[in-house]
Parts: structure tokens; sequence; C-alpha cells
């Protein structure tokens, strides 16, 4: 069957060429956006996500891992003592600037009790165990703390602690076990490399609590209390909690996650609608100015059509037809180049946290569409205004 | 009107404007074009045959009068009916040619064979079957750009027999060629109505096409008559 679209597009293989690349380039941002986006959701919580506590407790007001939370370390105690916890350990959380060599690198650092006591002093649930680092690619996982000695000549010098660091860091920074660093004027020494620590927006590293305390500068507090209870317990323990420390809250480990990943949404999803909204008008363009200027060009033919008596649809179809091969030959080739970027762009650039979903790619594929539809709207326009009139016109 | 009439036009008016600016481009005009019959109408620039060409083949309305193509009359039908009209019992012969430049001359053909509702091998066949007819069998993969104009007219002949429409309306189809290109049209033009049972009405300022019609009319200030020799 003869095809006018096709013979069309052929016809003008370079016009064709830039309207294919212009959607290729739209899809490529709007999947690659929305892989960014993904990974980051993802990434974002796993560490929450992978506890293996069932509630986080922090201080009161907060909702997000991502803002400070202060509690008293006394608060632990009460939480230690509360019917149906099972477990407690602690955690110290902060972020800071770690120097290696001439580098500088934002850090997460956490610090843990990596050792279970399962019968501690004055009582209560044992203590310990939760909150470390994910999952072990190579050293030790329980970093053990500093600790300040004095040498022959009494000078007192403090010996590194040891410290966890994510993959993606060591990448970074070109660091491996047996290294040392300086955070926040502390020397440690790197004994254990972790992965899973990269949360998109910062690289958690893991420190004894001993020495995360000294790197809060000793002050009596703790950041979160992890708490594992007994099954069927999470909300009769949580309740309790907060009634014996009106200045705390629990949290659901899954529910804390999901509130972690909504200040990023709020923050993040706004932005990236006007960046994707950006991008479709611009791939919608791109398409529709190069098919309009096609149909401006073949006006008088589109005239013959009519003279001829082709019907409207199957004229409206010649450009509908053009308009999506160019944009469903752009949203493949998108399609494979996301694919590429993807992969390439953390081994450029370790920080990167991509996730390519299927309903994604279906979602950029409706754009993808909508855009050819679009595109095709103006031109469908123009020619509806062709008088088969005017082919009578020498 | 005659048994054998496939175009029939009585009394049609077409008035362009309203007040002081008002031109009456045809007054009342009869025409009658009967199968195996080829009709020239003549006349100066600006005399209204591409008006009357354009009623004839239902590009444009009357203002008054009745057009009827093979007993069916077409001047109220709406757009849509006026395509199937021009799609199904009409061909078209330009003076411009009018080819679809990105397809070439079998695909040109083809495409109306195809619009007629034939799909396939079939269509294709019958479109090179059409262009051998007019003497273009060796030249049927060529783009228009890379055709002579009188073989461009040839293509354009044939996609105007593609539908086996019974009316052939012919837009100065000499006007672009030279003599030669252009008797060869005229002849073929006329082989067509003689061998296919067709009937064309062309308009023209070509006065050779007289040599080649069975009727000259002469058309001036709205009114249409039969031309004095």
């Amino acid at each position: 069957m003869v095809s006018i679209a096709r013979s069309n597009m052929l016809s003008s293989k370079v016009r064709f060429g830039f309207s294919v690349a212009g959607v290729a380039v739209a899809t490529l941002l709007l999947s690659f956006i929305l892989a960014l986006y993904r990974g980051w959701s993802e990434r974002l919580t796993a560490y929450l996500d992978n506890t293996d506590a069932d509630l986080w407790v922090v201080q009161k007001g907060n909702e997000s891992f991502f803002s400070p939370s202060v509690i008293r370390d006394a608060n632990q105690a009460t939480v230690q003592h509360t019917d149906g916890v099972m477990r407690m350990s602690s955690l110290v959380g902060r972020t800071l600037r770690m120097h290696h060599g001439s580098g500088e690198y934002d850090i997460y650092v956490m610090g843990f009790q990596p050792q279970v006591v399962d019968q501690p002093e004055g009582g209560g649930s044992p203590v310990g165990g939760l909150g470390g680092p994910l999952k072990m690619e190579s050293g030790s996982g329980t970093p053990r703390p500093g600790k300040f000695v004095e040498d022959s000549n009494g000078v007192r010098r403090r010996v590194a602690g040891e410290i966890v660091i994510d993959d993606v860091l060591a990448k970074v920074a070109s660091l491996g076990i047996g290294d040392e660093i300086d955070a926040a004027g502390l020397p440690f020494k790197v004994v254990g490399i972790s992965s899973g620590g990269n949360l998109g927006i910062t690289l958690l590293c893991f420190v004894d609590i001993a020495d995360a305390g000294d790197l809060i500068g000793g002050y009596p507090i703790v950041s979160y209390i992890l708490v594992k209870t007994a099954a069927g317990q999470q909300n009769t323990v949580a309740a309790s909690i907060e009634k014996a420390n009106p200045s705390l809250r629990v949290f659901a480990a899954q529910d804390f996650a999901a509130s972690s990943r909504k200040v990023l949404q709020r923050t993040l999803l706004p932005v990236l609608g006007v960046v994707v909204g950006l991008i479709f008008a611009v791939g919608a363009i791109v398409v529709g100015l190069t098919i309009y200027t096609a149909t401006v060009e073949k006006e008088r033919e589109f005239g013959v059509l009519k003279a001829l008596g082709t019907p409207n649809r199957s004229i409206f179809w010649i450009v509908i037809q053009q308009t999506l091969v160019c944009s469903l030959t752009g949203f493949v080739i998108g399609e494979v180049g996301v694919i590429g970027a993807t992969r390439l762009a953390p081994k450029l650039v370790p920080q990167f946290v991509t996730l390519v979903k299927l309903p994604d790619v279906g979602i950029v594929f409706a754009a993808a569409l909508l855009m050819s539809l679009f595109a095709a709207w103006l031109p469908i326009r123009r020619i509806t205004r062709v008088d088969p009139l005017a082919v009578f016109k020498a | 009107m005659s048994d054998d009439a496939i175009l029939n036009l009585r009394a049609v008016t077409k008035v362009y404007g309203t007040g002081e600016s008002e031109v009456r481009a045809l007054d009342q005009v009869d025409l009658e074009l009967q199968i195996g019959e080829v009709v020239a109408v003549m006349g100066p620039s600006g005399a209204g045959k591409t008006t009357l060409l354009t009623i004839a083949g239902g590009l444009q309305r009357p203002t008054a009068g009745v057009v009827e193509i093979n007993g069916r009359p077409i001047q109220d039908l709406p757009q849509n009916e006026l395509a199937t009209v021009r799609r199904e019992l009409v061909g078209f012969v330009f003076q411009s040619f009018n080819l679809l430049t990105a397809l070439t001359a079998v695909e040109n053909v083809q495409y109306m064979i195809e619009l007629d509702g034939a799909r396939g091998r079939p269509a294709l066949e019958r479109a090179k079957e059409l262009l051998r007819m007019v003497g273009l069998g060796h030249r049927m993969d060529r783009l228009p750009k890379d055709l002579s104009g009188g073989e461009q007219q040839r293509v354009c002949v044939a996609r105007a027999l593609a539908n086996n429409a019974s009316v052939i309306l012919a837009d100065e189809p000499t006007a672009n060629l030279d003599s030669q290109r252009a008797k060869e049209i005229m002849g073929l033009m006329r082989a067509i109505v003689r061998d296919m049972g067709r009937g064309v009405l062309l308009v023209t300022h070509d006065l050779r096409a007289r040599e080649f019609a069975d009727r000259t009319l002469w058309l001036e200030d709205g009114h249409l008559g039969l031309m004095e020799s």
C-alpha cells in the first residue's frame, strides 16, 4: 500500500532525523530524570528499611531521618525498661566534612553499638546490634572506638577509632582498608567497606557510638533509639514509650521511611515537575515545528489530495503517522540511550543512583505518544484551512 | 437531457462577492457531456473557465442551478460527500500536473486506485497497466522531479483514469508543454475517450485543442455558447 507519510519522511531524511533526535533527547532526559528520582527514592531510605528495627524513637517534631534529632541520654534507660522491648540500640549521627589527603567529602557518620549486650548493667532488655552497616563488602563491620593513651614522654594522644566507609566513598576518595582519615579533627582508620549506604544525597559511614559521641562534643545525647519488640507488640510499645517520654515520637520503621521519603518528594517533585514539563514541551515543539514546516512546504499537495477526494481523516492520518513515527523512533532511541546512561553514569560519578522501572518506561512512552499528538495538532489545523481550489492555480 | 450524458449542468450560476464588488462568473450556464465526447471550453482569461470546471467537479457549489454526474445531483451535497463524488466519479488533469512529489510515478497512480478501495498487488498491477497505456511503462519508478513536463502530464492522465471515473476534467492540460508534447497529450485524451468510454471536459487557451474536441464552446462574461469557427 502506498504510504504518503513514509514517502514524505524518506524524501526529507535530514528533517526526519532532526525530529527523531528531538524526541530521543527529550525521551532520554525524561527517562533519566525519572530514573534518578526512582533511584533517590529507593536509596534514600534503604538504610531505614533494613536496620532490622521495628520502631524508630526520635525527638518529637522530627518527621525525617534527614533533619537533626536530639534525645536526652537518660531516655535510653526508660525505653530499655519498657514492657515489650526485646532489644534496644542507640544511634548518634551527624553530617560532617571528612578529609583525606587533599580531598574533602561530605558524609553522614552514624555511631552505633556494634556489640550486643544481652544482660546490661542495671537490667532491662538487651542492648546494641541494630543500625550498623547494611552489607559488608570487605573488612570488619564492627568498628572499635578510639582511645586516649599517654606515650613514654607523658604526652596524651588519641589512637584512631575505626570507621566503616561506604563503597561509593571508597571509590570517590580512593580509600582502602587501613587508610586514615580526618573527621571533624578526629583521626579514624578505615577497617571495613560496606555497600548500601549511598543514600543519594549523602554517604553513610559507621563508627562506634562512643566515637560518635566525641564527634558531637561529648554531649549526653543520642540521635535515635532503635527498638525491636515482641511479635505484635509494636503499637503497644510505641504508645508506652511516648506516654513515658512526652518529648519523644515513635515511628514504626516503615512509617519513618515513608515519612522521610515524603520530605524528598515535597521538595523535589515540584522542581522535577517543572523540568519534566519543560522537556516535554521542548520535545513536542521540536517534532511539531519540523512536521509543521514539512506540512507548510507540502501544503499544495495536501490541497491536491483534497481535490482528488481524499477524506480529511486520511489526510490527518498522514500527519499523525509522521509525528507518531518520529516520536516512537525517538522514544526507542531515547530508551536505549537511557539504559546506557544509567549504566555509564555511576561509573563516571559513583554517587549517581538511578533506577529504570517498567512503569516509568510506560509513562515516558505515553509522554512520547502525547508529544506526537500535540505535534500533529498544529499541522492538522493548517491542513483544514487548505483550499483545494488553490491547486487549479498555475 | 440525453441518456448518454455523464455530466449535466443546468442553469448554473456562480456569483462571487456582493454589492458593488459582485462578480457573476457564470450566468445560467447549460452544459452536457456525453460518453465518448471531448468538449473543449475556451475563452479569455478570467472568463470563468476554471470556475466552471471546479463546479462540475464538485469542488465548489454553484450559487444557483443543478449539477449532475451520472444523473446524480451534487450541488447540495455536504463536503464529505462531495469528496466521495470526486474520488469515485471524477478524474482530474491539472495544468501544473500536481503530482505528489515524494511518490514515484507508479505510486501516484496506485494511490488513487487505493483511494478508490483496491489494495495491494492488484492496485499496483493496475497502476502499471495505466502507465504503460499512457506510454510511461519504462519510467514508472521515477519521481516526478525526474520526469519531463510531458511525462508528468501522462502520469496525471493515468491518475485521472485510475478510479474508473466516467468524467475527466482537464484544466489547461497543455499549458506547460511544448507543441509536440501538447499534441501528444491531446491525442492521448482523445484515444482514452474512444477506447475507454469516458467523457472529457477540458478548459484551455490552446486553439489546437479544437482539432481534438467534438465540440468547442466559448465562455465569456459568464455566458457559454458554441464557438464560431
